[in-house]
């Protein structure tokens, strides 16, 4: 043993090991894991991001009228329902008022 | 479409060794199926446009990292269920089943001078060697021997000098052999 250099050995060894394969179960897994590693559909996921990663400027001006949009509409308080505090209150004072029955 | 059916065939070419890489430095095969799948994708989604010539190294590169993020995560892990799972009573072997078929005619007795080395004890005992050797050592000796790449691109694969790698390939082999001396078996 003593005269064999690394390489021998490393040769060897590797040699030996190459006498021995993945059972069939691992290399159907490995098949699978191969087919699931090429679909694009990983991919779909991040479609949006994706397209804003290509789209830079488009992305970010996308987000600004996003956030434009809902600032604009946060400050349409006429278009919402008016305030509903005297509903409010007339409600809270129903169920007080009940379970002051119930007592 | 041409680049998807050859980054297919490249993939399954090196698919099963890729895999006896992961186990042999996790011995645990799904962790060893989801390392190579994680470095499939990776090739695939970053790397699929690059020359099918450049794919051999980056695969490696990407799988000797995957690799070793794998071994982090599993060592914070037993870190953690030693501390604190009441059944955690010392280290454990995930020897479940073997998950390696022998080629006919690997484990016949025949007495030449090769014989040994192909019996089952034989490959598991230098499988077992592998997995005690420090990980850069492992990597290397797999890289260069197993592999096959020479000196120069598992440096690449390995990002560190070539002189680094005749040093982790030697002692890996002498750790070798001297521990399966230990175990009874003669090179």
């Amino acid at each position: 043993m003593n005269q064999q250099t690394p390489d021998q050995i490393g040769a060897r060894l590797s040699a030996a090991l190459r006498s021995a394969q993945p059972q069939t179960r691992v290399q159907a897994a490995l098949a699978q894991a191969r087919r699931q590693a090429q679909q694009p559909a990983v991919a779909a996921h991040g479609a949006v991001l994706s397209w804003v990663g290509r789209h830079p400027l488009a992305g970010a001006a996308l987000m600004l009228g996003l956030v434009l949009t809902a600032v604009w509409w946060q400050q349409q308080t006429p278009l919402r329902p008016a305030s509903n505090l005297e509903l409010t209150q007339q409600l809270v004072d129903e169920v007080l008022y009940d379970s002051l029955d119930d007592v | 479409m041409s680049s998807a059916v050859t980054l297919d065939a490249f993939l399954r070419e090196v698919e099963q060794r890729a895999w006896r890489q992961a186990w042999i430095a996790l011995r645990d095969e799904q962790a060893a199926l989801d390392v190579v799948q994680d470095a499939m994708f990776k090739l695939a989604s970053h790397y699929a446009d690059k020359p099918a010539t450049e794919w051999p190294l980056l695969f490696q590169r990407i799988l000797q990292n995957t690799i070793r993020d794998a071994q982090r995560r599993t060592r914070v892990r037993n870190l953690w269920q030693t501390l604190f799972s009441a059944l955690g009573g010392g280290p454990q072997d995930t020897d479940e089943s073997d998950p390696l078929e022998y080629l006919p005619g690997a484990v016949d007795e025949r007495a030449d001078a090769a014989s040994w080395l192909n019996s089952k004890q034989h490959i598991a005992l230098i499988e077992a060697g592998l997995a005690r050797l420090p990980a850069r050592q492992r990597e290397a000796f797999l890289l260069r021997y197993w592999e096959e790449l020479d000196v120069a691109e598992t440096a690449a694969v390995m990002g560190c000098s070539t002189g680094s790698v005749k040093t982790h390939c030697s002692r890996a082999c002498h750790t070798l052999a001297a521990w399966l001396r230990e175990q009874g078996v003669t090179l």
